[in-house]
């Protein structure tokens, strides 16, 4: 499926190697949804790898800095914690 | 050239004489089940990270900033990881890595996921559910 990208925003790295960014995206067979994207040089997808590759180069403006993520670590603070 | 084997698009690039080839999907849709581009010789998937548009995969949502996603919703491809059905593995495998760990150690996915099913992501064992790549 070619995937034909409408328009582009928000850029930010998704990791701290600058390997990865996300952004928000439409695309054609969508319509105007608003959608998140992971953009990365290593996608199976042409428009993936062509759309980091674009970001990397400053087609789509500043990209922002990388927040990791907020995650649950595991805890084992009774015989009850799940 | 290509050899067509189905009316779903589904072609075996010819590898010159090789036993060795790689399904190629085209014309994909939302609607229709398809397995993943591997090695049709051994039937083994290609469980690199970044699967086709189409391609459906049991994810875990590791971001719990929104907490619940419901059926439909989309997210990322950087805050989901591969896992088991529990996502037991996860939290075994990250039992001694540190937050900025994290990205050494799972398997991202890249692009869009949409919800096939439901997540609570503030409880580790409800973070799983099958989700589908649109984009």
């Amino acid at each position: 499926m070619s995937v034909k990208i409408t328009s582009v925003m928000n850029p930010v790295w998704a990791n701290s190697q600058k390997t990865r960014a996300n952004v928000y995206i439409t695309v054609q067979h969508l319509g105007d949804e608003l959608i998140p994207f992971t953009a990365c040089s290593g996608d199976s997808e042409p428009h993936g790898r062509e759309l980091f590759q674009e970001i990397v180069d400053g087609k789509h403006g500043i990209v922002g800095d990388y927040e990791p993520l907020v995650t649950n670590q595991p805890t084992i603070t009774g015989a009850n914690t799940l | 050239m290509s050899t067509s084997l189905n009316s779903l698009g589904i072609t075996y690039p010819d590898s010159g004489g090789t036993q060795t080839k790689t399904a190629i999907l085209t014309n994909l849709d939302a609607t229709t089940s398809y397995y993943n581009s591997g090695n049709a010789g051994t039937g083994q998937v290609n469980h690199n990270g970044t699967q086709p548009v189409g391609t459906y995969a049991l994810l875990k949502n590791v971001d719990t900033t929104y907490g619940i996603y419901t059926y439909n919703s989309t997210v990322a491809g950087s805050n989901l990881v591969y896992c088991l059905a529990a996502g037991a593995f996860i939290e075994y495998d990250l039992s001694s890595v540190s937050k900025s760990g994290y990205d050494s150690v799972l398997r991202f996915a890249v692009g869009t996921w949409r919800c096939m099913g439901f997540t609570r992501t503030t409880t580790t064992s409800y973070a799983v559910t099958l989700w589908l790549r649109i984009s």
